[in-house]
Formats: C-alpha cells, sequence, structure tokens
C-alpha cells in the first residue's frame, strides 16, 4: 500500500484485504466524489458508510436548508441538532467520521457518482433505513473501487 | 423479563446497526462488548467517531443512543454461559452481532433453553447472514449443528464496510418482529451469498432430526 499513511493502513485494513478492492480500490474510493440526496433517513445512514469507507468527496443535495427536527433527529444525526440547518449539521456529523473526506452542501461537480434513494423519508424505521442505506452504499462502494461505471 | 428489554451482543459492525435502530423504535437496550473501539473498526463501525478509539465499544455505544434519545446500557463483557444471565436474564429477545463463533453459540444454546426468541446476525468480505429462532421452530444448531474449529474473520478476511449496516438493518428488523411476537420468521435465515452476485435469499428451515431443539420439545 504505497502512497497511505499509517493511520489510513490501519483505518482501511478491511477494505484492502478484500480480493476486489486492495489498495488500488481503496485509492479509488479515496479520490472519487459522490453527491448524496439526504433528505432521508436512509440516504443519510448511507452518507456515513460511504463517509466511514473513505469516499474522498461528499456533496450532500436535496431539501436540507429545513431545520433539524422530528424524526430527522435521528442517526447519524443527534437530539443536539435540533434547531440546526439538516445540511449543516448533517455536514458535521459525517466529518466526525473520518478524517480523510471532505464534506460540503450544495451543488456537486460534474461527473460525481450519484446516490439518490426514492421513496426515502425522515421517518422510515431506522432498522429500514440501515437495510437499504447500507445495501445502497455497499453497492456504490464497491462499484467505485472496482472501476464501475457511474 | 421485560418485554421491552433486548440485548445486543457485540457493539461493533452489527451490533451498532441493531442496538440504534432497536433502540430508536423504543426498545431498552442492553449491549454487550468487551473490546475498545479501534481504528481498523472505523470504515464499518459508524456508531463511532474518531474520538471514541481507545473507548469500551459497549460504553460508547450505549453513549451514542443516548445521544439519540434512546435508552442502553453498555457492559463490557462478553456473552458466555458465565455471564448470560446477568447480560440477558431481563431480555424480551437476544441478538448477537458478534464475530465469534463460539459466542452466536453460546446465545443459541442459552435462548433455547431459556425459551427466548433470538436472532444471530454475521457478516464478512461481500455476504452475510440473518438467522431468526423461537421456542417451538428450528434452531440454529438444526443448521449449523457445532461451531467451526477455525472459522475466517473480518480481521483476516475483510469486509466491505457498509455491508454491516445492511444486514444490521435486517437483524434489527427481525427482532423487532419477534418482540412484537410476530414468530411468523423463526426459524428462518435470510442469506446474502455475495452482493456482487445478487440479492439476499430467505430459507425456511425444518427442525434438523437428533438436534437437541427437537427432542426437548
Amino acid at each position: 500500500m504505497t502512497g497511505f499513511t499509517p493511520a489510513q493502513v490501519r483505518r482501511y485494513s478491511r477494505h484492502v484485504l478484500l480480493p476486489d478492492i486492495g489498495g488500488v480500490g481503496q485509492a479509488r474510493l479515496l479520490a472519487a466524489a459522490v453527491v448524496i440526496d439526504a433528505g432521508g433517513a436512509a440516504a443519510r445512514i448511507a452518507a456515513a458508510y460511504l463517509a466511514a469507507a473513505g469516499v474522498g468527496r461528499i456533496w450532500l443535495d436535496g431539501d436540507l436548508a429545513r431545520p433539524v427536527d422530528g424524526a430527522a433527529a435521528r442517526f447519524p444525526l443527534a437530539a443536539g441538532d435540533r434547531g440546526r440547518p439538516l445540511g449543516e449539521a448533517l455536514a458535521r456529523a459525517l466529518a466526525g467520521h473520518n478524517p480523510d473526506v471532505a464534506i460540503a452542501v450544495g451543488a456537486a461537480p460534474a461527473g460525481a457518482h450519484r446516490l439518490r434513494l426514492d421513496g426515502d423519508a425522515d421517518d422510515r424505521p431506522l432498522a429500514d433505513a440501515f437495510a437499504h442505506g447500507g445495501a445502497a452504499a455497499a453497492a456504490l462502494a464497491h462499484a467505485i473501487a472496482t472501476g464501475g461505471a457511474r | 423479563m421485560d418485554t421491552r428489554r433486548i440485548t445486543v451482543i457485540g457493539a461493533g459492525g452489527l451490533g451498532g446497526p441493531i442496538a440504534l435502530a432497536l433502540a430508536d423504535a423504543g426498545a431498552a437496550v442492553t449491549v454487550c462488548d468487551p473490546d475498545v473501539v479501534e481504528l481498523s473498526n472505523l470504515h464499518r463501525q459508524v456508531q463511532f467517531v474518531d474520538a471514541d478509539v481507545g473507548a469500551g465499544k459497549a460504553e460508547a455505544l450505549a453513549r451514542a443512543i443516548a445521544a439519540r434519545g434512546g435508552v442502553a446500557r453498555g457492559v463490557a463483557a462478553r456473552f458466555e454461559p458465565a455471564t448470560a444471565a446477568a447480560l440477558a436474564g431481563d431480555a424480551a429477545v437476544v441478538v448477537d452481532g458478534s464475530d465469534d463463533p463460539a459466542t452466536k453459540f453460546a446465545v443459541a444454546d442459552w435462548a433455547r433453553a431459556a425459551g427466548r426468541p433470538y436472532v444471530i446476525a454475521a457478516a464478512l468480505r461481500y455476504g452475510g447472514n440473518v438467522f431468526a429462532g423461537a421456542p417451538g421452530h428450528a434452531c440454529y444448531r438444526c443448521l449449523f449443528e457445532d461451531a467451526p474449529d477455525e472459522a475466517p474473520s473480518c480481521g483476516d478476511s475483510g469486509v466491505l464496510g457498509p455491508l454491516v449496516g445492511w444486514i444490521g438493518g435486517v437483524a434489527a428488523a427481525a427482532a423487532l418482529r419477534l418482540a412484537g411476537g410476530d414468530r411468523a420468521g423463526a426459524g428462518t435465515i435470510w442469506v446474502l451469498d455475495d452482493l456482487r452476485r445478487g440479492g439476499p435469499r430467505e430459507l425456511r428451515l425444518a427442525r434438523r432430526a437428533g438436534c437437541a431443539c427437537a427432542e426437548a420439545a
């Protein structure tokens, strides 16, 4: 694994062990840009997993100017985020997962991968949100790491 | 037994989403894990942040749940026959998200003996599975019989990070159905063989002749 810091070697070791990914695939993840329509619970969980996985640049899109309230104040957000603009609060929460990842709210650059989950909503049961958000993030992370199409 | 209390064994990649989802649905969660958060956990254990490295996993997960308004207690302990009653004696459902086959069999055996419904989840590389058990239905040993002498782990074989959210969410949903008295999924295993080759399968199991659960019925 050339080009990785010792901390990155430890952080991503479980990815590097995977036959399809290795150091090359993890480097692709770190170089990737993804825009996430983060207006619903499952997409926000997908965002947390993609940040943890080391997707290097994440843009948060969607109806994110509204304040965190009600069912939106759930993982990866927290009760202390109530009243803050949703996009700002989510960016702050995701940044805590991985210092390798840059998080921004707003328009993404051309060529970014996109993650959008139809029918997603704030009040989706969290078990369902983890299952669907995790599945979507897993598929996208694998596609990026293996050089798959957008 | 408290019908709202659920014990989650393991506070890592699977235990995190399981416990967060159960607490969000109103369960009072006991989570146990003897380990501390390591940097190598953070590519998939999204309940933790960098500042948690070095902290006890169970306690850190309980804090993450409390920060979302949930009810949880974290116990730095391994689930085994000697600790089972203290960790799960008051639980309506027991959920295993550990990475240790011996622990999974200990959970299944204790739950069967105690007459409790249970869920056992596992994830590795690009796949995973979730088994749901309850009295009167096929049990974990009806399928797997005995713990293997050696088994691969995430530490030596890897795991795609977001996959654990998928498996954990399926496990939490199964546990909530059992906690609500719905036994339709008992004796069922959901298997994601490999996400690169398609979606999950649902397999309904019959009891295995000679299994301890059939002999006890």
